[in-house]
């Protein structure tokens, strides 16, 4: 979509003078830290199965994993993608509180995700099966920890978004911000099927 | 081109010369034709690898495609409601539901424990597997077409460091471990 | 309220401890006094560090690591010391003292001298040898450079404040870990490169933007200069390289802190998952430490033979294979460990191939040099001593490939001289080279000839000296940190490398002259044209330094070496007939509020005053989101003001005698383009 064609469909003034190819630049950006951060999930994914009998006596997932619990938390994840994705196409036809609406059912979505996490994290450290009892913990919680933080930091800037669309409006750099949030967010969706796939499921079978 | 009859009388010296510039020619021919070769295979590597590439998409694109018109044949009514549907938002219907059904198979496995441990385990990864080309097709819209060449190159890479780096530490550490049981 | 700092962390338990800290808190005073005595805070905030401008973020990389190659250095000289004295004898070191010496030793080069070194001269130069105006994102260029000084500030902070690491700079556990190293050193070193790690990580990221999205009108990719190709790959490398480093790193203090099993011996530790996961990273840092001076001799070898390079296109293939076999090798620093012996094999093989495109440009460069007209600059020297000296290494390095030799020697000294003798001959050199060859595009006069010959001479021999021993060393059995010793036959050798290093100090000194000598001299060394070498790529184009556009209009490549292209058609210095406004982005200070954050957040994260961290962790996120929400990040220079600096620019150029002194008479310079045979 050219810039002006974006601008046009958004109803926006188009204020920024900055040219089109710094927005492809950006995203061009964004998608190679989103590569780096793959590295760094996929080496937490290794240590991870490296470790996965490492619990020292203590509980394993067979014990700790709870499957409702790992296919809500998969259910509201992926739910939120969509929204995402129907956000993001509220925001190519301009619609500024449809996509608004939808953004914020996204943002409870992934609100919900993060706090059964919690609830999970909590549940565990109570039961004495907290990331210092064991090898196999220890990962468990930075692997899912580290996804955890990262949905964090996507519903933070979830709010950040919300704002920018609120103060300037659908313009071409809060859309572009927009993108790179949707690539951020898509992404640890995927990340998650890593997540349930490897660790929760064979976890508990 | 070795040193000519007439030469063997000339003294040690100047057949030396000719000996060195004779290897230096020789030298030289090599290194041209060296670097017309290198030339040659570093301007096709791309194009084949990229073919190569390609073939695999577009064999996996009909994979899906088969798969989800076979899915979709069995519901007709659904699929001309899709055609109803503003274009934009088919492919997260299609990735939406796709999704859902990859989630709901390996989940169901676990909860019932009908086939084998083994069985059940491939069935996960390849369920993810797939999961994952549909996110990125479906919600990412990565493609070969509209996806700029960077991006595609910039995933390629990093799935092969991603199989280097783990398919090594696992070799690595797996081997350690039976060698010594850590 | 200070977590566990209390007085007891002042270095007054020693005298050299106390010694250290004394010319550290010494120096940072002088260095403010002097910025206040000549009155240039107001200078140096306005101009440097609050700018996001490529050329300037080079500098300051380059200042950083000239200074800590100072304090490396002087770990090294008391290293060396040590080991010559301390033959049946304590020496003037305890043993935990010489342990955080050569720990931060490690550190502080590769971290802290080379990584900013290389990243420094991949700032100034590749934006224009690609024709551009900028990086891709300037703003991000600028929180790297602070990130790695934060880094680097909080190991000279663990000289008066606590202690460093003793577990070396590769920091395996156990011993890293809280059971045996329970004290602060480790958690600084964590710390310190984390914090430098996501700076090098952003810039890898954005120099691999800026190559493939800025690149001037006409340059594909095999246009692009052999620099720029090497940074490329660098970019590439840090980019998918350093994730592992901070994973490895993070869950060490994970470890640490929050007392997790990750590398413990018990509570399900897998220790050795700590070496696998290190080099997964570690390998490819030495990659990233090469390549940048293999594109500097690239550069260096192609405009003193007068010649276009030979094979270009067979120097960027083995350019692209060092960097993707790099992630293929990474067993080899711990065949010991105990892995069986397919995988031992089949590392040892890829080690062993990856050996191969290196041979491949030592010959591109012998063969670019052959029936050129060669200049014996300093930066020529240089590269004619890191070919002769890097081969050995290299060849060293093929041997330790071999499994059942590396059981022999790993972990002797022999390893020490052989990555020294890739990493000083090598790396160093090229770091030189290039710092010598681009300084006056950056600072608009060249440097003095006379004192960095001499500063060559005293490294080259200075490294034989210091280094070749220790081969000999390494094959009499002699393990690598050893604080004294009870073998006499070995003192001899490590005298003559005490002296080596003597040679070398020497050395530094020279180069710290020549930059005296060359500032004060400047003005007979003025570089007016921008071109003092008769370059061939485009950074030679612009004036120097310098305008902070670099082009104000952008230029049309045609063939590779793009400038000598220009000259030869005598297109280089066309004035355009009108200029345009260019955007530049503004000046601006959160760069450096986030390096001081990150260096408050890791210093309280050391000393567990988690308030602090808290506080400086949220102050950073609320910089970020600041700047976020910054519309006015951009200003527009017009050109009105473009076509005053170009007229400036012109007129230097009409006067400028492309011969500058008359030890330059050697110089092939001519005040014309002509093409050279």
């Amino acid at each position: 979509m050219t810039a002006d064609a974006f601008v046009a469909a958004a109803g926006g003034n188009g204020d920024e003078p900055a040219t089109p190819d710094v927005y492809e630049q950006r995203a061009f950006g964004f998608w190679l830290y989103l590569m780096s951060d793959a590295i760094i999930f996929s080496l937490l994914f290794a240590t991870y199965a490296v470790m996965a009998r490492n619990n020292a006596g203590g509980p394993t997932g067979n014990t700790l994993f709870s499957l409702p619990n790992a296919f809500a938390e998969t259910m509201l994840l992926l739910f939120s993608s969509i929204t995402f994705g129907l956000a993001t196409l509220a925001m190519k036809s301009g619609e500024k509180e449809r996509m608004l609406s939808w953004l914020l059912v996204t943002f409870l979505l992934g609100l919900g995700f993060v706090g059964l996490e919690i609830r999970e994290f909590h549940g565990m450290v109570r039961a004495g099966a907290g990331p210092d009892r064991s090898g196999f913990l220890s990962a468990f919680f930075t692997l899912v920890g580290t996804h955890g933080l990262h949905v964090t930091f996507g519903l933070i800037w979830i709010l950040i978004m919300t704002s920018q669309v609120i103060i300037k409006g659908l313009t071409i750099p809060v859309a572009s911000r927009f993108l790179r949030l949707g690539l951020f967010w898509h992404f640890l969706d995927i990340i998650w099927i890593g997540i349930f796939s490897i660790v929760y499921l064979p976890g508990i079978l | 081109m070795g040193p000519s009859p007439e030469d063997t009388d000339r003294g040690p010296r100047s057949q030396l010369t000719d000996i060195g510039r004779s290897l230096r020619s020789h030298v030289t021919d090599i290194g041209r034709s060296l670097g017309s070769h290198l030339g040659r295979i570093g301007r096709e590597l791309p194009g084949q690898l990229e073919r190569i590439g390609r073939g695999l998409l577009v064999f996996l694109t009909h994979i899906g495609r088969g798969l989800r018109s076979a899915g979709v044949g069995a519901h007709r009514s659904v699929r001309s409601y899709l055609a109803g549907i503003d274009r934009d938002l088919r492919p997260y219907l299609i990735g939406f539901a796709l999704a859902l059904i990859l989630t709901a198979i390996p989940f169901a496995l676990v909860a019932t424990n009908p086939l084998p441990k083994l069985t059940t385990l491939i069935i996960i990864g390849v369920a993810a597997a797939i999961q994952v080309l549909v996110h990125l097709r479906y919600f990412l819209h990565l493609d070969l077409t509209s996806t700029p060449r960077e991006n595609l190159v910039a995933i390629v890479f990093t799935a092969i460091l991603i199989f280097l780096m783990v398919g090594g530490s696992f070799w690595i550490m797996f081997d350690l471990h039976n060698r010594m049981a850590m | 309220m200070l977590g566990r700092l209390t007085i007891d962390a002042l270095p007054l338990y020693s005298a050299i401890a106390f010694g250290g800290a004394l010319v550290t808190v010494g120096g940072a005073l002088a260095v403010v006094a002097g910025i206040t005595w000549f009155g240039l805070w107001r200078y140096l905030w306005n101009e440097w560090l609050t700018s996001v401008d490529h050329k300037r973020i080079g500098i300051m990389y380059v200042t950083l690591a000239m200074i800590m190659l100072m304090r490396g250095f002087v770990d090294a000289m008391m290293m060396r010391s040590q080991q010559a004295i301390a033959l049946n004898s304590d020496g003037y070191l305890p043993p935990e003292h010489f342990d955080q010496i050569f720990s931060s030793h490690g550190t502080i080069m590769i971290f802290f001298m080379a990584m900013p070194f290389l990243t420094g001269l991949i700032n100034i130069v590749v934006p224009q040898q690609i024709g551009a105006r900028d990086v891709a994102f300037p703003f991000m260029n600028a929180v790297s450079l602070w990130l790695t000084t934060a880094g680097a500030g909080l190991v000279m902070v663990s000289l008066v404040i606590g202690k460093f690491s003793t577990a070396g700079w590769t920091g395996y556990p156990p011993f890293s870990g809280s059971e045996y190293s329970p004290g602060v050193g480790v958690d600084y070193w964590l710390w310190a490169i984390l914090i430098g790690g996501i700076g090098s990580t952003l810039t890898g990221i954005n120099f691999i933007v800026t190559i493939f999205k800025q690149r001037a009108p006409g340059m594909t990719f095999m246009r692009m200069p052999l620099f720029t190709w090497t940074a490329l790959c660098t970019s590439v490398l840090m980019t998918f390289a350093f994730p592992a480093l901070t994973v490895v790193c993070a869950m060490l203090v994970l470890d640490r802190t929050l007392g997790m099993h990750f590398f413990t011996n018990g509570g399900g530790g897998n220790m050795m998952n700590y070496p696998n996961l290190f080099w997964l990273w570690g390998h490819p840092e030495v990659y990233i430490l090469i390549l940048p001076a293999f594109g500097v001799y690239s550069e260096v070898v192609a405009t003193f033979c007068g010649k276009r390079l030979f094979g270009y296109t067979s120097l960027v293939i083995a350019t692209a294979s060092i960097a993707i076999l790099s992630f293929t090798v990474w067993l080899h620093h711990f065949f010991t460990m105990g892995a069986s012996a397919n995988v031992n094999a089949f590392f040892g093989l890829a080690t062993m191939i990856i050996a191969v495109p290196t041979g491949v440009k030592v010959f591109d460069w012998l063969l670019t040099m052959f029936r050129g007209r060669i200049i014996f600059h300093t930066s020529m020297l240089w590269t004619l001593g890191f070919i002769v000296t890097f081969v050995i290494g290299g060849m060293t390095g093929v041997l330790l490939a071999l499994p059942p030799a590396d059981y022999l020697m790993h972990n002797t000294t022999f390893l020490v001289a052989h990555f020294h003798n890739m990493l000083i001959p090598g790396a160093l050199f090229g770091y030189f080279a290039g710092y010598m060859y681009w300084f006056p595009k950056a600072f608009g006069f060249t440097l003095n000839e006379r004192w960095g010959v001499r500063a060559f001479w005293f490294w080259l021999i200075g490294f034989y000296l210091a280094f070749m021993p220790l081969y000999a060393l390494g094959f009499m059995g002699m393990p690598r940190r050893l604080e004294h010793y009870n073998i006499a036959a070995w003192q001899p050798y490590l005298v003559v490398a005490a002296l080596g290093a003597l040679m070398i100090l020497v050395g530094i000194g020279f180069l710290v002259v020549q930059f005296i000598v060359s500032v004060q001299e400047r003005q007979q060394a003025l570089d007016l044209s921008g071109d003092p070498w008769n370059g061939r790529t485009l950074e030679w184009l612009t004036s120097s330094p310098p305008a902070p556009y670099n082009f104000a209009v952008l230029p049309e490549v045609r063939d590779i070496d793009a400038f000598h292209d220009m000259k030869a058609g005598g297109v280089a210095y066309r004035r355009p007939e009108r200029y345009h406004d260019i955007t530049m982005p503004r000046n601006t200070s959160a760069g450096l509020m986030l390096g001081v954050l990150a260096g408050l957040l890791g210093f309280a994260m050391i000393w567990y005053i988690w308030w602090m961290a808290i506080a400086s962790g949220l102050c950073m996120w609320a910089v970020i989101i600041a700047r976020v929400y910054d519309d006015d990040a951009e200003y527009v220079l017009p050109a009105s003001e473009i076509e005053e600096i170009e007229a400036q620019r012109y007129q230097a150029l009409a006067s400028s005698a492309r011969t500058q002194t008359a030890e330059e008479a050697t110089f092939s310079n001519q005040p014309l383009p002509e093409s050279l045979t």
